[in-house]
């Protein structure tokens, strides 16, 4: 067995930086000392000098070809280098283009949910769409001037969609007209929306501007804006990576 | 220890900090003379970390346009050192994308150690010396280097520097971006390592892994070059 193997981690350390002269004076006036009174020791360090200098021994290898870098490779390269920018440029994108037509299609599942809302939900607020039924009724009243004629109507409108009202009031305002049963459900979800119930044409002409599609027209162009960016990152991704690779 | 004065390291009679200057400014012929100061050890020492000779060269050229593309990032010290770095890591590199899609196996790298393919390099000094000598100078060569692979590679990278190549700890510190304690312990291992593996082919070294009576550097000689 070598004497190499039976040397603490620090015996060996000492010997290996004092074959390299990296001891300091102290320290190897100490190692000198235990050198010559411990035959293993001295074993040990002859071994590691002898292993140290074989390594030394190896030939230097001549270098195949030149390494000098040719232009073109440089600019290939540069090219190359923004092949992971694109990368990371298109996945971003693509992520972003996911989400949003995540969210556009989240929202309009809410609002076709909204639409069909329980009837149990209008039964609960029956007792208070009364209440509001009469206030509403009072309004139309006060206001007799013709649809489209302009300033009343609006302020009537913005009492029955609730700016003024609390949120029961609003969405029970179209029970004034419980002829259909069928229909209850399509007014709740106009009343929700903030529109007035069909058969109060006034209300419906003019909330018409303000429609709930709205929030789909203006997600739209995000979403082509995002694909194309997507589309377009992609095909300068692989571009600049064949670059790079040819 | 004192450490002798800085002096400015000239590259065929031209100041290294200016091709280093020019090489930033874009100027590729700047940039080629100092690869061609470098290129040697850079190659050797990748071909001692990755063990054949495409895979070193690969890695050469790739930390070369690395270093050149960086260059802005390097922040004054050895040139040198922190071109070996590059080649370190490229290296470093080579070896992680090997491990993910091992190419040739254990045993074919070994047979190619212990077996190799006729190479010129590896028939040093058959001009001077007898065939049969230069044989077992060949046979001693592939045992060191066998060995030598055989290392975990962070010991096997500081052998090569320190021992291979021999650069002061200060040097391999930079290049392996670790303490020079650090530096001083891998060595001692790997040293201790490569003796017990070398003790195996004792027949080659003269005896039973003994002390063979090749030249062992005296007690007050200076070990690095």
């Amino acid at each position: 067995m070598s004497p190499l193997t039976r040397l603490s981690p620090q015996d060996m350390e000492r010997l290996s930086a004092y074959i390299d002269r990296r001891l300091l004076a102290a320290e190897s006036l100490r190692l000198e000392q235990r050198l010559a009174r411990e035959p293993q020791l001295r074993e040990a360090l002859e071994e590691l000098r002898w292993t140290a200098s074989l390594l030394r021994s190896l030939p230097s290898r001549p270098t195949p070809r030149s390494f000098a870098l040719k232009p073109e490779a440089v600019t290939r390269q540069r090219a190359a280098s923004w092949y992971p920018t694109l990368q990371l440029g298109t996945a971003l994108a693509g992520i972003a283009f996911l989400a949003v037509v995540g969210l556009d299609v989240l929202s309009a599942r809410t609002t076709s949910l909204a639409a069909r809302a329980p009837a149990a939900e209008d039964a609960a607020l029956e007792a208070p769409a009364e209440v509001g039924a009469e206030l509403f009724a009072a309004q139309l009243a006060e206001t007799p001037t013709p649809i489209g004629t302009g300033v009343p109507e609006s302020e009537g409108r913005i009492a029955a969609t609730g700016t003024e009202e609390p949120p029961s009031l609003s969405r029970a305002a179209p029970t004034l007209y419980p002829t259909d049963a069928k229909a209850q459900p399509v007014e709740t979800a106009q009343a929700d929306s903030g529109l007035p119930s069909e058969p109060v044409q006034g209300f419906a002409d003019q909330a018409e501007p303000t429609t709930a599609p709205a929030g789909e027209q203006s997600l739209l162009p995000i979403e082509i804006a995002l694909g194309a960016l997507t589309v377009v990152l992609g095909i300068l991704a692989l571009r600049f990576r064949r670059r790079g690779v040819g | 220890m004192p450490r002798p004065p800085r002096r400015a390291i000239i590259v065929g009679n031209v100041d290294e900090a200016a091709l280093i200057q020019g090489a930033r400014g874009g100027d590729l012929d700047s940039f080629n003379r100092l690869v061609l100061t470098h290129q040697e050890r850079a190659f050797n020492l990748a071909y001692r970390i990755l063990g054949d000779p495409d895979s070193a060269s690969d890695a050469t050229q790739e930390a070369f346009l690395s270093a050149y593309r960086h260059l802005r990032g390097y922040r004054g010290g050895s040139f040198r050192a922190w071109i070996l770095r590059i080649v370190t890591n490229a290296c470093y590199d080579e070896l992680r994308r090997r491990r993910r899609r091992p190419a040739v196996s254990l045993e074919e790298m070994d047979e190619t150690l212990e077996d190799g393919d006729p190479d010129p390099w590896d028939r040093l000094g058959t001009a001077e010396a007898g065939p049969e000598s230069a044989l077992l100078e060949a046979e001693r060569l592939r045992a060191i280097e066998g060995c030598l692979a055989a290392l975990p590679v962070e010991f096997r990278t500081v052998a090569i520097l320190a021992d291979v190549q021999g650069y002061p700890y200060e040097e391999v510190a930079a290049v392996i971006g670790s303490p020079i304690g650090t530096v001083k312990s891998r060595l001692a291992r790997a040293r201790a390592r490569l003796r017990e593996c070398l003790s195996q082919r004792g027949e080659l070294f003269g005896g039973a892994g003994r002390l063979s009576g090749r030249a062992v550097p005296r007690m007050d000689e200076p070990s690095l070059p």
